[in-house]
């Protein structure tokens, strides 16, 4: 199953059903080394730090050329351990990201 | 919308739910953002591990315009998702790092930045008039939140110990809840017009009540002018005490007009209305003359004045997308909106003396051109208008305000006593059910209601009005008058009945057809190319059918004149021919409607010889259909019986024998149109100042088609300029 362009979003809804049945990630073959890392981060926990200093929590969802990441259920923390602000959808565009980090406890495949 | 994505988003992602309750409905968001917050703090398990570099290698390997995405992102999270660090979209955008926690009531006065007594006059005039700026600014459609609500003063009054500041606070939390009562009764408009929900907590006080609150700003008065007796500075403290003054005016005369009490307006309350109206414009220009006595704010900082607020305090409760900030207005014009509103409501207070429905409608119409901008005051006249018209035990006064209306606009022989007719009960019924139906439309409560809408507004809703409302009446209004025709030639009666009840519908369709297409004027709809055909059909059409309807209705009254006269003897004919000479009611706004029709014939003709001359720039055929624009512009009309729908084949017809004259012969007779238009309106007994405009207009027009006529710049080929500076729907004509 490979999504690369905009034209086969529409087929997300679709597919959006399937996933409360657990999914195990079947990579293809023939990616490159940087698109598989990317397909393996796809639903892990990422904590953004952007240039005004704040602090972004949320499920990493989506990426481009330019690093511009979407995140879902994204909380704003103004300091660590502050009180979040529930945000929701968030777009980071890459020109204003200081720092990207990846839950590793999520992670059950390789690293 | 920020709860659907959250819901979205929770649903389909089960790792953090846990058991906090994340389906929860929108209102509950703050909350349940703590128990998110918790939840993540709960759960340290986090192990973050640094990916930055790795993440930028790997993105720079993709393709322009490639996406890397999860097989749930769609279109749906595409397009919702917030764009951080962009001015417009993210409210929590932080420009100033070094900005501290903004202050609450509570830790700003542990922190002693708050002071809650020993005020000096000129930091209460400056509290005050920040107040009433930011009072005014909710008015005008921005967030209680972000402007009212970051007056610290006005989350804890009850804390103040200043008496007067207290008072004055307390008042401002009370009028709150009046005020939004008035939009949500007066149902005039939309969510986005009025921002009547925030999300700070600060609800309804209870104690004290409104009453208690008009004594405790009286006592605060009393307290001020006291003291003005006794200090050097007594000028200072009396402008304290007008401020507190005029808030007690404005707070008694809105809580008299409450509509959540279960009062009809009748002349006392109303008379009590305009006494502290008036009594609010006889301060107000001492309070403009003392603004600058007051502490002024800080042109470096967002507050609306030095003390007291907390600009930002709500600021992380508001939805993720909001609007970041809002200007906040200038106090002395501040002052001049709330002379606005008082002289508006006392306008308002004036709708109950409007003796039917004919008046009652213009005088909607008149005040929403001059209340366009003001909903609270458009909010009011409505509850004014139907509070004062309240069903009381069964009777519908309103039936009955119609019925006096339909009496005084056509006079139709069964409504009028003492006659065969009358006297007939199969006709009554008749009459009696169109009367029902009337009311049960809605129709004519409807139009006085979009009347109160903001001038953008009105124009679906009178489309809507045309088409649903107006058809179906027009078709029952006709099916009486046919029957009580047929009934007037079977008894033996002097009197006939015609088309009464016809007239009477047919004119109010007529008027809310001319508000639609004039609005497209107000509102810059048009394009130029599309003037030809709007002023055709308001010159050959619209205005000539009011004018005849007009008419009509006074022919009819004339005959209900002549037939009650033959009855009575000869004394009372004498004064009724006294009366008669003045007879002629609909006089005047025949004239204006006529020379309304001149000035669009002259429009028309003239707009005709510039697109004979190619002088309008016309739309690229490939991308145009005129047809498909003609009937865009004229769909509600389209389902009408009467007036009957004009097809576009008939304008084109029209046209093309239009153009055969010589464009010269045009401009001649458009300068005589603009000529009779000023004659009209210099007949015009008081002329208004809409009347005024249209003259000069006329006038500017008449010699500018004239020149055109004798040739001038008769090679040009540029676009004439329409100016819309002195009447909204008639131009100066301006030759480049």
């Amino acid at each position: 199953m490979s999504f690369s362009s905009v034209e086969d979003l529409s087929e997300a809804g679709k597919l959006a059903q399937r996933r409360s049945e657990p999914i195990v990630k079947a990579l293809p073959e023939n990616l490159t080394p940087g698109r598989r890392k990317l397909r393996c981060w796809l639903g892990r926990y990422f904590r953004v730090v952007i240039t005004d200093g704040r602090i972004l929590v949320g499920m990493f969802n989506c990426t481009d050329k330019d690093a511009n990441i979407v995140l879902a259920m994204c909380a704003e923390y103004l300091k660590e351990d502050g009180e979040p602000r529930i945000l929701g959808n968030v777009m980071i565009p890459g020109k204003h990201i200081v720092s990207i980090e990846v839950d590793k406890r999520s992670s059950d495949e390789d690293d | 919308m920020p709860g659907n994505e959250l819901q979205t988003g929770s649903e389909q992602e089960g790792e953090v739910r846990g058991d906090d309750g994340l389906g929860a409905a929108e209102d509950q968001m703050s909350s349940r953002g703590i128990a998110l917050g918790q939840s993540y703090r709960r759960c340290p398990n986090y192990e973050w591990k640094s990916v930055t570099t790795e993440f930028f290698e790997a993105c720079s390997e993709l393709s322009l315009g490639e996406l890397v995405h999860d097989e749930i992102f769609g279109l749906f999270e595409a397009m919702s998702a917030i764009e951080m660090m962009d001015p417009k979209m993210d409210v929590g955008i932080i420009l100033n790092k070094d900005e501290p926690v903004p202050h609450t009531f509570q830790t700003a006065v542990s922190a002693g930045v708050l002071k809650l007594e020993n005020f000096t006059n000129e930091e209460l005039i400056g509290i005050f008039d920040s107040i009433y700026s930011c009072l005014v600014c909710w008015l005008e459609g921005h967030s209680l939140d972000q402007i009212l609500f970051t007056c610290l003063y006005l989350h804890n009054p009850h804390e103040i110990a200043d008496k007067v500041l207290k008072s004055f606070c307390l008042a401002i939390r009370k009028l709150i809840p009046i005020i939004k009562d008035f939009v949500i009764e007066g149902n005039v408009s939309e969510e986005e017009d009025f921002q009547l929900f925030g999300v700070s907590n600060l609800g309804v006080i209870d104690n004290p009540t409104e009453t208690q609150v008009v004594g405790l700003l009286k006592e605060s008065e009393d307290e001020l002018v006291r003291r003005s007796r006794i200090e050097s500075n007594a000028e200072d403290v009396l402008a304290v005490m007008h401020r507190v003054r005029l808030l007690r005016f404005l707070f008694q005369s809105l809580f008299l007009l409450w509509p959540r009490k279960d009062t009809t307006f009748g002349e006392p309350v109303l008379v009590e209305v305009q006494k502290n109206l008036n009594a609010a414009l006889e301060l107000l220009p001492f309070i403009k003359r003392t603004v600058e006595k007051g502490t002024q704010p800080d042109p470096k900082s967002d507050a609306p004045n030095p003390i007291g607020y907390s600009p930002r305090v709500n600021q992380r409760n508001l939805p993720p997308t909001f609007p970041r900030s809002a200007r906040i207005r200038d106090r002395l014009s501040s002052f001049v909106f709330l002379e606005g509103l008082s002289q508006k409501l006392k306008l308002a207070c004036k709708v109950i003396h409007q003796k039917d429905y004919y008046a009652t409608l213009n005088f909607f119409i008149d005040f929403s051109k001059k209340s366009g901008q003001c909903l609270l005051s458009r909010s009011i006249l409505q509850i004014i208008f139907f509070g004062n018209k309240k069903n009381v035990k069964g009777t519908n006064p309103f039936e009955e305000f119609l019925k006096e209306s339909i009496k005084l606009f056509t006079a139709p022989p069964i409504l009028m006593s003492k006659n065969n007719v009358s006297n007939n009960i199969e006709a009554k019924k008749y009459v009696d059910s169109f009367l029902k139906y009337c009311i049960n439309l809605h129709t004519f409560t409807y139009f006085l209601q979009i009347c109160g809408y903001n001038r953008a507004r009105q124009r679906d809703k009178l489309a809507r009005l045309i088409e649903e409302g107006f058809g179906n009446l027009q078709d029952e209004a006709g099916r009486v008058d046919t029957y009580l025709n047929l009934i007037c030639r079977h008894t033996e009666s002097s009197s006939q009945h015609i088309s009464h009840f016809g007239t009477w519908t047919l004119y109010y369709c007529l008027r809310a057809m001319s508000l639609y297409l004039l609005s497209g004027f107000e509102l810059e709809l048009y394009s130029v190319h599309e003037f030809l055909y709007i002023y055709w059909y308001l010159y050959e059409f619209l205005f000539g059918f009011i004018v005849t309807t007009l008419s009509r209705a006074e022919s009819l009254l004339a005959m209900q004149d002549i037939t009650s006269e033959s009855k009575t003897n000869t004394k009372q004919r004498k004064l009724k021919a006294k009366k008669k000479k003045q007879s002629k009611p609909f006089l005047r706004e025949i004239m204006y409607n006529h020379a309304m029709q001149m000035m669009s014939g002259g429009y028309y003709k003239a707009i005709a010889a510039f697109t004979k001359d190619g002088r309008i720039r016309q739309p690229k055929s490939k991308f145009d259909n005129e047809e498909i624009r003609f009937n865009r512009r004229f769909a509600p009309f389209a389902n009408l019986n009467s007036p009957p729908p004009m097809p576009y084949i008939e304008f084109a017809k029209i046209r093309s024998s239009q153009f055969r004259a010589p464009s010269a012969e045009l401009f001649l007779s458009a300068a005589n149109h603009f000529h009779q238009a000023r004659n009209i309106l210099e007949s015009v007994l008081n002329p208004d100042t809409e009347m005024l405009q249209m003259i000069q207009v006329a006038k500017f027009n008449f010699i500018v088609t004239n020149l055109l006529a004798n040739g001038h710049k008769k090679d040009s080929k540029l676009q004439p300029e329409f100016d819309f500076s002195q009447h909204y729907c008639f131009p100066i004509i301006k030759i480049n």
